[in-house]
């Protein structure tokens, strides 16, 4: 079977992210780039997986998702509480990673 | 000591002479601090006293003349000893020692006796006699000290208790600030006799006395020439500033601010006298170096000049006999300098006596004053202090040479010595010698005669016989003493010249210059001249200055010059010829500016400047970087990415 | 054992001391008790001490293999080089142990700390191990940087930073050259270095590289000129007893550091070195004393009188000569206690007055007599007066240099004129002339326990300097041993 398709399919998709995350500003939409540059992932390591004929990149695929699931639900919670205590979602807004 | 042919006693005498006193300072500095002054002070005399007795012992054991070459050690124990260093405590005997310790045991007695009526009236005067003991453990180390670093021991000691008893009554600052300056200035002599004892240590390999008199000036003539120079002229260095020699004299005026016993027995009787001791001590490797001993002499004669010229013109009673000090001790160091050890040591011990008596009969006019040392405001005071103006009296005689004095012994066997050096310095010694009497004469007449100038004149007492009995003493001394050593032809005692020729350990010192004879009429007749000279002088200042009054009175220079023209003169005297001044101006003033600009430049600005220089070009640099902490997270993706596709490109390239 | 017993009891109560952090009157006297144990000890140490052969070189205590990895053994030796150094670290912690008793400000974290620092220095003087020597070189910049930081006075903060900095510097370098010489060297214990012979030829060559890294440690430690300037800030901001174990035992360590370590691995160095570093000791004792005599602040000038006084000890050292190396030595004894026992008493006249500026001070003798006694009779020591300990010091060191370099020698020895000028006009204001307000205001009355702090350092500084015989018996053989491989 020929994988290239999902490979190219899961780059783009972890591209896409890439460029989304970089460039816009809301806080919610840069997290679902995020969650797109995890699936591009999740894509490859499946393929991969595929490829070489061996389980590696599955289960692999299943720890992120768990991961990503965890992330998510943790993710949303700062960016609601961010939004309460801040008004507003704007990334361009926070610059409290600096000490 | 190796060589064989010198014969060795050993005692445990001599560390009793040093314990005494020893015992008396910690009983009355740590043990028992009496509250009366009069218990304290008597401790302090019954250990002056023992060790008196135990100095006497000592020399009736041995004697002013040791046979041949034996040598006297008490050889305490080992006081450090590491590599080519090795300096045991031992104690040893000469006769010269002896003399010393019969000097400083005997007059120290009479001065703790004429102390404890002197202080009585003080609070804690405990404190003073502890001072007083300390000294004489000092003094005593130096005299008995069988190697100069015990000496310098004793040195540096007789230093301290100079410094604390100047300052005794600290709460003035001046007091406190001339203990200060004497013991600085002696600081500054003290490197020399450093210099010297390293020099001696370095190329003698010793720094026993007698074994230095022993290696004498043929062992040097094969070390380079200038060892042997330069390490006298160290010893002579640190000599001029124990005894108040110019250029370091200036302390010693200003150590006139301690209780007039301290002036007697530290700053007249026995610690200024050390220089002169020492240099007697090494006497064979003096003599050795005429050109060193002519430093010496002109040093000398210099320095009884200076002295002179300044009390001429000094009103306090205690700055002139200071004055008369430093310019006695010149004396003493122009006889070492003109070949003549015995001429010196005997003058230290005349002038010991006399000295002693005319501080103390000051110190009897400032107490019977009431603490007034100004001679304006003193005069007629033989009527209400009988006894205290004839011992004063004798003093007088003896420092101008009256005949048959002690002084008169001394002083004409110095001016002898000088004469064979040369007419010039006869005469400026001799014009020193005049000066003496007509400065004497005029302390004298101011203080005793004429009428009373103030109340306090007018209602002094005598002092009390506790103080009366040392000065009765010390006059007998005056008087006698000098019969120990007498003029050739009068063929008398030789006392100082075997002590001195027998205080070497065996070792012959070489005579530095030719002798010139003179004929016993011509001797006579000099001696005439110079005693009808001095009485001359002596008569003048006594008749101009017992007319001394505040308002009338012409002072014999105005009269001799007219006012104008004198003026400079005296106020120079008066002001010590600005030798003060001059070296605050050439000394103290830059080194204080040193202290602070060094201080200022290297540390300050140069050491720490730097540090705080690199401090601050980290805390720049390190703001540039953090330009690029946004605290934006996606300017850090940014970074991220940037940086990934770095790796990913640099994959690319080079690995594949 | 005994060694390492001596190295434990301060450890141990360093823990222990923190048990009673909410009783501090408590820990103050535990901390007493401590100290008359450690003193227990230091005696069996002497006992022990006093039988050992004296051809021995460096005799090994005990020694625990715990880093064979990297060629190192913990090893503890004691010979006469170190023994008076552990006498003196003892004398002085037990006189602060009785400074502290009652002491409202010395918690029992203070206590901790300082017995810390205790187990730190003597660790480092018995180290018979490059690394465990540097393990316990570093140990003590801790605690000494938080007494400085926390029970300071005012500049605190930047006084320990500096201090740290200082030594820190010296200290990598240190580290870097240990390193060097243990991947070149069977072990890092200190007999098998010794054995080893680098090479030297000019100052590019390793041994040169070596030497200026161990160097530059015990340079900064001491501190010679001109890396000194953390040292008056650091005192001045110290805690008097920081202070007094800061000019005790820690410069000491410096002067220690370079007789135990860079002469005996570096001789050829050392030997090269040795004008160049008289002249260093030369400027020190110069720049030291002229700096002491501008200074407002009696504690700023007793630290430039250390930096005068360790000046000497440089100069006694490279002179290499038995004389000038022993009189540093005894030097370093000396100046522990004359200085220490200034500090401790400018200390306790600073807990009633609260103000180290001279001008405030005045007529001190009229108001307490014994005190003022004690604080001239150090000043007296501390200047080298014949009879006291520093006499016999000073005097060994020029005796022996003079031999090596008599213009160096004669510069040097204006040190000891400016060194009685500076003393004795900060004495003559603190002690003499009319009583000053500030000290009207606070009298100054010692409690017994600090009469006991002052009394064993007087003692031992007389019998130091009238019989120092015993203590130059002790160090002989050791530092004959140490200048035979010059030869």
């Amino acid at each position: 079977m020929n994988t290239e398709i999902y490979i190219v399919t899961g780059v783009v998709l972890f591209v896409l992210g890439v460029i989304g995350f970089l460039s816009r500003r809301s806080a919610l939409i840069a997290l679902m780039s995020l969650e797109l540059m995890l699936n591009g992932t999740n894509l490859c390591l499946i393929s991969f997986s595929r490829f070489h004929g061996n389980s590696e990149g599955g289960s692999l695929f299943l720890l992120i998702v768990l991961v990503a699931a965890a992330e998510a639900a943790l993710a949303l919670s700062i960016l609601v509480s961010l939004y309460r205590t801040s008004g507003s979602v704007d990334l361009d807004d926070f610059r409290l990673l600096k000490g | 000591m190796e060589s064989t042919d010198v014969a060795i006693e050993t005692t445990q005498l001599l560390r009793w002479i040093i314990l005494f006193p020893l015992l008396g300072a910690i009983l009355n500095g740590i043990i028992l601090r009496l509250k009366s002054t009069k218990l304290a002070g008597i401790v302090a005399t019954a250990a002056s006293l023992a060790a008196f007795v135990a100095s006497f012992m000592a020399v009736t054991r041995w004697g002013f003349s040791l046979e041949g070459a034996s040598l006297v050690y008490d050889q305490w124990f080992m006081w450090f000893q590491s590599g080519k260093v090795s300096v045991p405590f031992w104690l040893e005997y000469t006769p010269i020692s002896g003399i010393m310790l019969l000097v400083v045991t005997g007059i120290g007695s009479l001065i703790h006796i004429y102390s404890i009526s002197y202080m009585e009236k003080e609070v804690g005067g405990y404190r003073f006699f502890t001072y007083l003991n300390l000294f004489l453990v000092a003094m005593l180390t130096l005299v008995l000290g069988s190697n100069l670093v015990t000496v310098f021991l004793g040195w540096e000691g007789v230093g301290l208790c100079s410094y604390l008893l100047i300052g005794y009554w600290f709460t003035k600052t001046e007091n406190a600030q001339a203990g200060m300056k004497a013991f600085i200035t002696n600081r500054i002599g003290d490197l020399g006799f450093l210099i010297s004892i390293f020099l001696f240590l370095a190329y003698a390999g010793t720094l026993q006395i007698q074994e230095l008199n022993h290696l004498g000036p043929q062992f040097f003539s094969a070390l380079p020439s200038w060892v042997l120079p330069a390490a006298l002229l160290g010893l002579f260095w640190a000599a001029t500033g124990k005894s108040a020699q110019f250029p370091l004299y200036v302390w010693l005026p200003d150590a006139m601010a301690g209780p007039t016993p301290v002036s007697a027995l530290i700053h007249a009787a026995t610690m200024v006298t050390s220089g002169i001791f020492v240099i007697v001590r090494v006497w064979p490797l003096f003599a050795s170096q005429p050109e060193v001993l002519n430093v010496v002499f002109w040093v000398g004669i210099f320095t009884a000049w200076l002295a002179a010229l300044i009390a001429l013109t000094q009103n306090d009673i205690k700055k002139v006999l200071a004055y008369s000090t430093v310019s006695q001790l010149g004396f003493m160091f122009t006889a070492l300098g003109a070949g003549a050890p015995e001429a010196a040591l005997f003058h230290v011990l005349t002038h010991a006596f006399f000295k002693a008596l005319l501080f103390l009969g000051s110190g009897s006019v400032i107490h019977g004053m009431h603490h007034e040392q100004d001679m304006r405001k003193m005069g007629g005071l033989a009527h209400h202090m009988k006894f205290t103006h004839w011992t004063f009296v004798i003093g007088t005689a003896a420092i101008i040479g009256f005949p048959f004095t002690s002084g008169f012994f001394s002083k004409d066997l110095i001016l002898a010595h000088a004469l064979s050096r040369g007419m010039v310095p006869y005469a400026l010694l001799l014009t020193a010698a005049l000066m003496t009497a007509f400065y004497m004469l005029r302390a004298y007449s101011m203080t005793f005669m004429g009428k009373p100038r103030s109340d306090a004149a007018d209602h002094a007492h005598e002092s009390s016989p506790l103080m009366l009995i040392p000065l009765g003493v010390l006059s007998i001394g005056s008087l006698f003493m000098g019969w120990i050593q007498t003029p050739h032809f009068m063929g008398g005692g030789h006392l100082m010249e075997t002590a001195v020729k027998s205080s070497w350990g065996g070792a012959e010192a070489m005579k530095p210059f030719a002798e010139h004879k003179i004929s016993v009429g011509g001797e006579i007749l000099m001696i005439l001249a110079v005693v009808a000279l001095i009485l001359g002088v002596a008569y003048y200042s006594f008749k101009v200055y017992r007319e001394f009054q505040s308002k009338k009175f012409i002072s014999p220079a105005e009269r001799a010059v007219g006012p104008t023209t004198a003026a400079p003169f005296i106020n120079a005297s008066q002001n010590k010829f600005f030798v003060d001044e001059a070296y605050d101006l050439i000394f103290v003033r830059p080194l204080r500016f040193l202290s602070g600009a060094f201080f200022r430049i290297v540390d300050e600005t140069g050491i720490n400047g730097l540090l705080h220089g690199m401090r601050k070009s980290l805390d720049f640099s390190s703001g540039i970087l953090s330009w690029a902490h946004t605290g934006n997270v996606q300017t850090y993706a940014w970074y991220l990415a940037a940086g990934a596709a770095i790796l990913l490109i640099f994959v690319g390239r080079v690995l594949l | 054992m005994t060694a390492l017993l001596f190295l434990l009891i301060p450890t141990v109560s360093s823990v222990l001391l923190l048990l009673f952090h909410r009783n501090r009157v408590m820990a103050q006297w535990v901390n007493l008790v401590f100290n008359f144990l450690w003193a227990a000890g230091l005696f069996k140490l002497w006992m022990e001490f006093r039988v050992q052969p004296e051809t021995s070189v460096f005799p090994i205590w005990f020694s625990w293999d715990w880093a064979p990895f990297i060629g190192s053994r913990f090893s503890l030796a004691i010979d006469g080089l170190n023994f008076p150094l552990l006498a003196l670290n003892v004398v002085l912690s037990l006189s602060l142990a009785f400074y502290a008793i009652g002491h409202e400000k010395l918690s029992a974290s203070y206590l901790a700390l300082f017995s810390f620092l205790n187990a730190a220095s003597v660790g480092s003087l018995m180290a018979a191990d490059a690394a465990a020597f540097y393990l316990f070189w570093e140990l003590m910049l801790i605690p000494m940087y938080f007494l400085i930081g926390k029970w300071g006075s005012k500049n605190r903060i930047y006084a320990s930073l500096k201090f740290f900095g200082f030594t820190m510097a010296g200290s990598l370098l240190l580290l870097g050259a240990i390193v060097y010489v243990g991947l070149n060297s069977p072990s890092l214990g200190w007999h098998d270095l010794k054995e080893q012979r680098w090479v030297f030829d000019g100052w590019f060559s390793p041994q040169a590289l070596l030497f200026l890294g161990f160097l530059a440690a015990f340079a900064v430690k001491i501190p010679v000129w001109p890396l000194h300037t953390w040292l008056p800030d650091a005192h001045t901001e110290a805690p008097t007893g920081a202070s007094v174990i800061l000019a005790g035992i820690l410069l000491k360590l410096g002067v220690y550091g370079i007789a135990r370590w860079c002469f005996v691995l570096f001789p050829e160095a050392s030997l090269a070195s040795s004008t160049f570093m008289m002249g260093l000791g030369v400027v020190g004792v110069i720049l030291g004393s002229l700096s002491a005599m501008a200074q407002k602040d009696i504690k700023r000038t007793i630290a430039y009188s250390s930096v005068a006084h360790l000046g000497f000890m440089v100069i006694g050292l490279f002179a290499l000569r038995e004389e000038s190396i022993q009189g540093a030595l005894f030097q370093n004894l000396a100046h522990g206690l004359s200085t220490g026992a200034l500090f401790l008493i400018f200390g306790m006249i600073y807990d009633r007055t609260h103000t180290r500026e001279l001008k405030d001070y005045g007529g001190l003798a009229t108001k307490n007599g014994v005190l003022a006694t004690l604080f001239l009779f150090s000043a007296m020591a501390s200047i080298g007066l014949p009879g006291l300990p520093g006499f016999v010091g000073e005097f060994l060191v020029l005796s022996g240099s003079f031999v090596t370099n008599p213009w160096l020698t004669i510069l040097a020895m204006s040190g000891i004129l400016l060194g009685a000028v500076y003393m004795l006009s900060a004495m003559k204001k603190i002690l003499y002339g009319e009583v000053s307000p500030t000290l009207e205001a606070h009298p100054v009355v010692l409690k017994w326990s600090e009469w006991m702090a002052i009394a064993p350092m007087v003692v031992l500084m007389l019998i130091l300097g009238l019989m120092p015989q015993g203590f130059l018996k002790l160090s002989e053989s050791a530092v004959l041993g140490m200048l035979s491989v010059f030869k």
